[in-house]
């Protein structure tokens, strides 16, 4: 599963019936130290998370393995919201934020660390 | 199948359902020499592998067949299905 932070919502009034209901969250991957990636996915919302939080992303057509996407046209979604990471080997922690705060101000179409 | 190394656990209380007493590692992916290749990600396991362990693990939708059943849904696209013993590349 991808690692990413919550860094925004998409909204979209016109779009496939069988999305009606969903949340749509902007998911940015992050490294092991929680440093942002140049990578984002558009991602459903099974667990209900919010803007800053660090999650776990199931793409593929395993985005369809929880009772909110299945058989639904979704690739993505966002199956976990992570408490804590322990990385062994001591280089990695990641500073896991315990609520939703602000966005990342970082722009996505520019490579931070990619 | 690809084959990893188990670099650290990963803990979430807010989960899909599905996801509901199942371990979560972090792995990362290895060439077939033991060198690093990619990212880490994460992956559920159903091998009891453990940090330092060299695994085997599927990704995409079968990542979802260990757990069926009973599961009939299960919400990963990673999952560590084997801890192993050695490789033998002849090489």
């Amino acid at each position: 599963m991808l690692l990413g932070t919550v860094i925004g919502t998409v909204w979209a009034t016109r779009k496939d019936e069988q999305l009606v209901g969903m949340t749509f969250l902007i998911v940015r991957e992050v490294d092991l130290d929680g440093q942002p990636l140049a990578n984002y996915v558009v991602a459903a919302d099974s667990v209900g998370a919010g803007v800053g939080e660090t999650v776990l992303v199931a793409q593929g057509s395993s985005g369809r393995q929880t009772a909110l996407t299945q058989g639904k046209p979704v690739d993505a979604v966002i199956m976990a919201i992570v408490d804590r990471l322990d990385v062994k080997e001591g280089t990695a922690r990641i500073e896991v934020r315990a609520e939703a705060t602000d966005p990342l101000v970082l722009p996505l179409d520019e490579p931070v660390n990619a | 199948m690809n084959l990893g190394r188990v670099i650290g656990s990963l803990w979430a209380t807010r989960k899909d359902p599905s996801l509901e007493g199942k371990r979560m590692l972090l792995v990362q992916p290895l060439r077939a020499d033991g060198a690093p290749r990619g990212r880490p990600l994460a992956a559920l396991d159903t091998a009891d592998a453990g940090p330092g362990d060299r695994v085997l693990y599927v990704t995409s939708a079968e990542a979802a067949l260990p757990f069926r059943p009973p599961q009939e849904l299960t919400a990963t696209d990673a999952t560590i299905v084997g801890v192993v013993d050695s490789v033998d590349t002849g090489e």
